[in-house]
């Protein structure tokens, strides 16, 4: 039966990687085209004469201080996210808390609800506050967004070390605090991962909070610079599939590289809990 | 001592993530207009939104996406699944290739398949048709396809999140049972339907609810391919929001639309999350 | 208990505590409402091995964890040398403890598993002192060529080395093992045994040691706390314990099999029950008082004479090599006895044993399950 499927089973899967990655190399190339031979017939599928023209453009056109403020934004929200996550993943499974069961329901489903349905309050809310338009308001709401993800991983983390790592440290000559630097946090090292990664992801990539949130140009995120690029240039296929490029390659090195982590942390977090 | 642990992250969660909720619902019960609060009308935003016809269109476009990305992304997870099961070593690599994708910003994924989508003989779509001996035809203005356009490109976006879980869950089902059951003579077809199905279920019931969760709320791949268009053939429920909320700023009205689909989407969660808690070893 | 806090130590024990390495005095543990532990009450000297041996749930653990300062107790005071210990920090106790689990931290190579203890920063060991002592510690414990490796790359029986190389290191007042063979295949735990058994030696130390199994607390005890139900049943010698148990529970636990206790009346100088009378050779008191009988399954012998003291029908004969296990009834009471290889017995034959002598018969009061002295 296996031999009888593999042909089936090869054909299928190069044509997901097909459909998967096609798009994004076509992106790729049409990025690095001269403007007159984008809509060459028949197409190029690899640029006869690359030329990095578009991507001059962008810089010319300032988009990579966007490109900065989205890296600041998102690596912001994911420290604010693991101090608060961590702290309180631990505290979930090392101490009784309270009414325990329902701040795990409410986790689960502050994970669950997508920020756009309480984004029209929220901006209201932050505007009152003086936090609209501000250079905290991004990180502020990404952090809120990936909190729960990121209690969740990591308790279900500490829960999977035993506590007698931090007995032993504690015996060796530690305080609870030193011990559970030492011994649980490089224990807990997938979950912190996993839960950086998905973090940064959910930052970097949000369009909707930062259009919604951010006023001013200077403070713009790369998603919503390349929209304005857009409204301004919409037919420049080239710097827009330029930014499209640019806006892809960190996330996605991110993924790549701690892929095994975040996969692990939703296969673990929400199906085994 | 847990409480002083647990507490500062329970208050920023209830803060970014409850507390908006009820203040909606508060500013839902008045007219509120380019953030001028004009004063309590009570259920006037709701019976407005109610008797709009206009809004049950939106729903039901709703359902038509979510349901519609649904039943394409789930048997694709389940097939993925099943072949990277398959595929041994080479099953993760097949695995992180479909999930570039998801990976990518969704408004980002719209830019790029609106120009992959240019009605041009030199656009990848416009000479796929040309290949095939019809015209370029711009799927996002044409007010049948656009909507089935953007359940493929959302199917696209992340039907690949579904199929970590399944293969997950595949991997949990002990092979011994397939051992068993081909030593009882079942065939392949009858050991996936009486052993995979039966044992997946839960993962899959998981899949359903977060993937029906995600393709309700879908917003910026609208927002980046139709804009609600044409026609508002692809307005649904969360367009009608971002729209009625954040371009037309009519706050009120907006605040009511997001009590609904809060509202909507607790449903969901609370379904979600009798699912989690049923299974052994589940969540809550 | 909490009055005595501020008090020092009592008089009538102070000449003794530089002497001690570890005491207890009176301590107990609850649990709201729940008694985990209670009356502790233990002195143990310099360079002994003592074991807490009792079934699971007897407290021992419990007991354990409170020298190591995991848990507090809720009543009593803890010394160790002479220092009052009953509320310090687990870091500030001079211990080390090797887990049932061996604990070791499955980031850190061997060498740095070894060595996390000293470099505390309470310490602040050299870091060439810090090779030694660890370069040191492996040699004994034969890990020198392993020191690079993880914990998740060596076998069960290293992973005991490196925990005790990690207590070794600290050179501490005393060591606290947690059933700490109780993870290794039966071979393997033998050999352990004797290895902990020669490094005690070596080492001079005191440890102390925790488990449920009475083969391991008889081999390598000094001294042997019986637990039970939170209390201490008996402690002395394993030959104190096994030869003159204090009560029935010690009697039953220990040995393998436990004693053999057999329902009795004193009559005219005899107990009586179904199926046997013995010589009495306690005092019991008046006639017709109950008493128990008890007699270790090697002290028994064939007895074809009349004059046998049990009497009784076989049920089973194993076969174990250099003897044979023989199952009998008596009265309602099933009896075990080791005889030598060659017992021409049968299921259904009527057979009557004896003791080897008198001497070896224990008596408890029936009521109380103390043993009642010659």
């Amino acid at each position: 039966m296996r031999r009888l499927n593999a042909p089936v089973l090869v054909i299928g899967c190069l044509l997901g990687a097909v459909v998967a990655l096609g798009p994004i190399l076509w992106a790729l190339s049409t990025s690095l085209k001269p403007t007159s031979r984008i809509f060459a017939v028949p197409p190029e599928l690899i640029p006869s004469e690359p030329v990095p023209d578009h991507y001059y453009r962008l810089i010319a056109e300032g988009v990579h201080w966007a490109f900065l403020n989205s890296g600041g934004y998102a690596m912001a929200a994911v420290a604010l996210s693991l101090i608060f996550g961590v702290i309180a993943g631990y505290g979930l499974s090392r101490y009784p808390v309270p009414g325990r069961q329902l701040i795990l329901v409410l986790f689960v489903g502050a994970m669950a609800v997508p920020g756009f349905a309480v984004l029209l309050p929220t901006q209201i809310m932050f505007v009152e506050l003086g936090l609209y338009n501000s250079w905290a308001a991004l990180p502020i709401l990404y952090a809120g967004h990936v909190l729960p993800f990121a209690v969740w991983v990591t308790r279900a983390h500490f829960n999977a070390i035993p506590r007698e790592l931090e007995q032993a440290a504690q015996i060796d000559g530690y305080s609870r605090a030193e011990a559970v630097w030492k011994v649980v946090l490089p224990g807990a090292r997938p979950a912190l991962l996993a839960a950086a990664t998905f973090g940064f992801l959910h930052s970097w990539n949000d369009y909707v909070t930062a259009t919604t949130m951010i006023d001013s140009p200077d403070k713009r995120t790369l998603t919503v610079a390349l929209i304005f690029f857009q409204g301004f240039h919409g037919r420049d296929w080239g710097a827009l599939m330029a930014g499209v490029i640019v806006a892809t390659i960190p996330p996605v090195v991110m993924f790549l590289l701690f892929r095994k982590y975040l996969i692990g942390g939703f296969s673990d977090g929400s199906v085994k809990g | 001592m847990g409480t002083a642990l647990v507490g500062p992250a329970l208050v920023f969660v209830l803060a970014i993530n409850v507390m908006p909720a009820f203040y909606g619902f508060y500013l839902s019960l008045r007219r509120v207009f380019f953030f001028g609060d004009e004063g309590f009308v009570g259920l006037q935003n709701y019976t407005a939104l109610l008797s709009d016809p206009l809004a049950w269109e939106a729903i039901g476009r709703s359902l038509v996406f979510s349901f519609g990305a649904l039943a394409v992304a789930v048997p694709l997870a389940l097939l993925s699944a099943m072949g990277i099961r398959r595929l041994g070593r080479w099953g993760m690599v097949l695995l992180t290739v479909v999930l570039v994708p998801w990976a990518m910003s969704p408004i980002v994924v719209a830019l790029l398949w609106k120009w992959i989508l240019v009605p041009s003989p030199g656009g990848l779509m416009g000479s796929l048709f040309s290949a095939l001996g019809y015209p370029p035809r711009d799927l996002l203005t044409d007010p049948v396809l656009a909507m089935p356009t953007l359940i493929a490109i959302a199917v696209w976006r992340n039907f690949a999140f579904a199929t970590i879980i399944l293969a997950g869950g595949l991997g949990q089902i002990p092979n011994d049972l397939y051992r068993a059951a081909s030593v009882d003579g079942l065939h392949a077809w009858e050991s996936f339907r009486r052993i995979t199905l039966p044992l997946l279920m839960p993962s899959l019931l998981i899949v359903v609810s977060m993937l029906t969760i995600s393709y309700f709320n879908e917003v910026q791949v609208i927002i980046g391919l139709t804009a609600g268009g044409p026609i508002r053939s692809t307005t649904t429920l969360a367009y009608q929001l971002y729209h009625t909320g954040f371009v037309e700023l009519d706050q009120g009205r907006g605040n009511a639309i997001a009590i609904v689909m809060f509202l909507i989407n607790m449903l969901l969660i609370a379904i979600y999350i009798r699912i989690l808690g049923r299974q052994p070893g589940g969540a809550t | 208990m909490a009055r005595s806090r501020g008090e020092s130590v009592r008089p009538d024990q102070n000449p003794a505590s530089s002497a001690q390495s570890v005491r207890f005095v009176a301590v107990g543990k609850s649990y709201g409402a729940v008694r985990a532990v209670s009356g502790i009450d233990i002195a143990i000297a310099p360079g002994q091995f003592v074991t807490l041996l009792g079934p699971s749930g007897c407290g021992k653990s419990t007991t354990l964890n409170m020298i190591a300062g995991l848990e507090m107790p809720t009543e009593g005071r803890i010394f160790i040398g002479d220092r009052d210990v009953t509320t310090m920090k687990p870091a500030d106790r001079d211990i080390a403890m090797v887990f049932q689990s061996y604990a070791l931290y499955p980031h850190l190579t061997l060498f740095e598993n070894i060595a996390f203890p000293l470099r505390a920063r309470r310490r602040r060991t050299p870091e060439a002192e810090v090779d030694r002592k660890v370069r040191e510690a492996a040699r004994m414990l034969g890990l020198d060529k392993l020191l690079d490796r993880y914990p998740r790359a060596i076998s069960g029986g290293q992973r005991q080395r490196v925990a005790l190389g990690r207590a070794m290191v600290r050179t501490p007042t005393v060591y606290l093992l947690d059933e700490p063979l109780s993870n290794l295949d039966q071979q393997l735990r033998v050999q352990m045994r004797s290895e902990l058994k020669d490094l005690h030696q070596r080492l001079g130390a005191t440890m102390m040691y925790v488990t449920h199994d009475q083969g391991e607390a008889m081999t390598l005890s000094d001294m042997i706390v019986v637990m039970s139900a939170g209390r201490i049943e008996q402690m002395g010698t394993p030959r104190d314990l096994y030869e003159s148990p204090a009560n029935l529970f010690v009697a039953r636990f220990l040995g393998e099999p436990g004693m053999n206790i057999l329902d009795g009346t004193v009559a005219g100088g005899r107990v009586e029950g179904p199926g046997f009378a013995a010589p009495l050779t306690a005092a019991t008191g008046r006639d017709r008082r109950r008493v128990m009988v008890g007699i270790r399954p090697e002290d028994l012998v064939e007895d074809p004479t009349r004059a046998a003291m049990l009497r009784g029908r076989v049920r089973t004969v194993e076969y174990l090599g250099g003897r044979c296990l023989l199952r009998f009834d008596v009265g309602d009471r099933l009896v075990v006895a080791f005889l030598p290889p060659g017992a021409d017995l049968k299921p259904g034959d009527d057979v009557g044993l004896s003791p080897k002598h008198a001497g070896r018969l224990c008596f408890f009061d029936a009521e109380t399950g103390l043993a009642l002295q010659a």
